[in-house]
């Protein structure tokens, strides 16, 4: 799609307090340029809830209902209940990190998700805690440093996006903020359908991550090219890879070395070559699952259609 | 039936710890309901110590009540407390042409509000509650007095269904507190009078201080961010072909469209330089900012 495409205006005004370079603010704009004004944002502790600023101003232009830690989707199923009640058709957007997601949140979201509440529900994953100085979350990478991992965490990620699709819910999505436009697309989609809708933004952190400021959309792009980051729709059961995932899928794009990833980030720098193969070999069965996934799938609609 | 399809009151109780507002609320809604209406009575949950500034409420609905929250503009007042009226805007919220019931030896006419008119009933509860020796630890207990004030301007409940209720509630002392109902209800004093009309510019800042905490959209939440910028991208419009990448990365919403090209909001840019490495054609310049 065309950049000028997308909406001039903006909802979320400058000035506000995210980092230098911060891919949580640079999605969330696009976010709400693909959600337009009739919109109500639910954003539980995050990065966001700080950069939005303190009463009594707000530099989201849409209304924010900042709630506890563990009860966004919560949260959202009863504002979106409330406005239904009132004969208000809006969108009801939960905005949350993946510490309010993969940890804290999940049983909100679970629950929302098996509910099939009709809300959007959007993790932007830095892989960590950020806003209170970069500890391990649920979905922090093996090997990588957080205050609380020092010498790199032992563990692999857990994958909530998956975990939405096993809870089959109409519509689930990845994304990147090295690809803001598939964001755009796949937000503008999300909004057109009914029921529970999920969407997972790989949102880099310069200060998290330990790479320089202007890198954000450079580390959103090769977290995909090399596997690390897999673009995928989950769309009324139907799975496909989509965007440069695809390309890779299909042969039409070499898929990057994963050094090239990891090593353009401080918190790998201390990887050994052994750490290396490790992760190598999570992205490679990672990958395989999800190629296997997709032509699982066509092969099964093609025997359904002869 | 139908002009009373939608008909609900909402009324505040506004009271000092220890002198029954919950209370209150709760024996009126009790009454309500078997008056036939829907009810519902809900406490204000804060520090709710003896002595601190406390408020109940009840909502007295023809149809079901689905409302889970606090009353936040209430067509009936009740104050139980005169000392109160210093520490608690008592008239918050109130909707014009409401009405409320005040415990108070002044008369209606001493009451200065904001609201075009209101009905003002007042009576001296307190001076009843101890003529008939409703004392919990010394201190009259005025509720149920204030609920006999009520029905004065309340038409919808009959006194001998409150009085029922509160005959069942308070055992062997219900007939003092019933009697007090009554005299209550007799000797209350209803009178329409005039506000002001309009709010004083103090008013309005000091409700806006006290009432939800509602955030406005506005640009600078921290303050100008150029302060925060060490680099400075320039674009050199020569070069720039104007594919508006730039413009999509911009994490800050500090680069605009204007007319058919863009502009970069040196106010806000916080010189990330993400503009400048998304550039396919090199057009976004980088130098040391020098403050000046
Ligand atoms: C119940 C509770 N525990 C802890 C906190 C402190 N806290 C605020 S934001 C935050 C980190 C949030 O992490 P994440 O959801 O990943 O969002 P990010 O900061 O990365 O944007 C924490 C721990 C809190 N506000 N509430
Ligand atoms: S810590 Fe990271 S996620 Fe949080 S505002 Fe800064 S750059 Fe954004
Ligand atoms: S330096 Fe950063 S904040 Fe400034 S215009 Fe470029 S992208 Fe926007
Ligand atoms: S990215 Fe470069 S070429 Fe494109 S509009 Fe911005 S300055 Fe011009």
């Amino acid at each position: 799609m065309r950049i000028s495409a997308l909406p001039r205006e903006e909802y979320l005004l400058p000035g506000n307090a995210a980092c230098h370079g911060c891919a949580s603010s640079m999605c969330l704009r696009t976010v709400l340029k693909a959600l337009g004004k009739n919109t109500v944002l639910i954003v539980p502790a995050s990065c966001t809830s700080v950069y939005q600023g303190m009463f009594p101003n707000s530099a989201i232009a849409v209304p924010v209902f900042n709630t506890a830690f563990a009860s966004a989707a919560a949260t959202a199923s009863g504002i979106k209940a409330s406005l239904l009640q009132q004969g208000i058709d809006a969108n009801v957007v939960v905005w949350a990190g993946d510490g309010g997601t993969y940890d804290i949140g999940l049983q909100a979201l679970s629950g929302a998700a098996e509910r099939n509440e009709d809300i959007i529900y959007i993790c932007y994953n830095n892989e960590m805690y950020s806003n209170t100085g970069i500890q391990r979350s649920g979905a922090t990478p093996y090997g990588a440093w957080t205050t609380t991992t020092w010498s790199g965490k032992k563990e692999h990620r857990k994958d909530v996006a998956e975990l939405m699709m096993s809870h089959e819910v109409p519509y689930v999505a990845t994304a990147s903020a090295g690809y803001l436009a598939d964001l755009y697309q796949k937000v503008k989609k999300a909004k057109k359908m009914e029921g529970f809708r999920y969407i997972e933004i790989l949102s880099p952190c310069p200060p998290g991550w330990r790479y320089p400021m202007e890198k954000t959309v450079e580390i959103g792009k090769l977290a995909v090219e090399t596997g690390m980051w897999i673009l995928y729709e989950y769309e009324e059961g139907h799975f496909r890879l989509t965007g440069v995932s695809k390309a890779i899928a299909e042969g039409r794009r070499k898929m990057k070395d994963i050094g090239e990833y990891l090593f353009a980030q401080g918190r790998f720098a201390h990887l050994s070559d052994g750490d290396v193969v490790k992760i190598r070999e999570y992205v490679e069965d990672r990958w395989r699952k999800l190629v296997k996934m997709e032509s699982d799938m066509h092969a099964a609609s093609a025997k359904f259609y002869v | 039936m139908g002009e009373k399809l939608g008909k609900k009151w909402e009324i505040r109780f506004h009271g000092r710890g220890g002198q029954g507002a919950v209370t209150a609320s709760k024996i009126l809604a009790e009454a309500a309901y078997l008056s036939g209406f829907e009810a519902q009575s809900i406490p204000f949950f804060g520090a709710e110590r003896r002595g601190a500034p406390v408020m109940a409420f009840t909502r007295v609905s023809y149809e079901a009540i689905h409302e889970r929250s606090q009353v936040y503009t209430p067509d009936y007042v009740i104050v139980l407390d005169p000392i109160i009226l210093d520490a608690v805007d008592v008239f918050r919220g109130l909707k014009d042409g409401g009405s409320i019931v005040i415990n108070t030896v002044k008369s209606p006419m001493d009451f200065q509000f904001e609201q075009g008119s209101l009905l003002v009933a007042t009576v001296d509860a307190t001076g009843i509650a101890i003529k008939n020796n409703l004392l919990v630890a010394g201190t009259p207990v005025v509720n149920m007095p204030m609920l006999g004030a009520f029905l004065k301007i309340f038409s919808h409940i009959e006194l001998e269904t409150l009085e029922e209720v509160v005959m069942k509630k308070f055992g062997k002392n219900g007939k003092a507190n019933v009697a007090a109902v009554r005299e209550a209800y007799e000797s209350t004093v209803v009178e329409k009078v005039r506000g002001s009309g309009k709010p004083s510019t103090e008013d309005v800042r000091r409700k806006r201080a006290v009432t939800m905490p509602v955030s406005t959209p506005s640009p600078g939440v921290a303050g100008r961010t150029r302060f925060w910028r060490d680099f400075r991208p320039e674009v050199d419009y020569d070069v720039c072909s104007n594919c508006l990448s730039c413009w999509l990365h911009c994490p800050e919403s500090a680069i605009q469209r204007v007319g058919s090209r863009i502009e970069i909001d040196y106010e806000f840019c916080k010189g990330c330089l993400v503009c400048s490495a998304v550039c396919p054609k090199k057009a976004i310049r980088v130098s040391r900012e020098v403050v000046v």
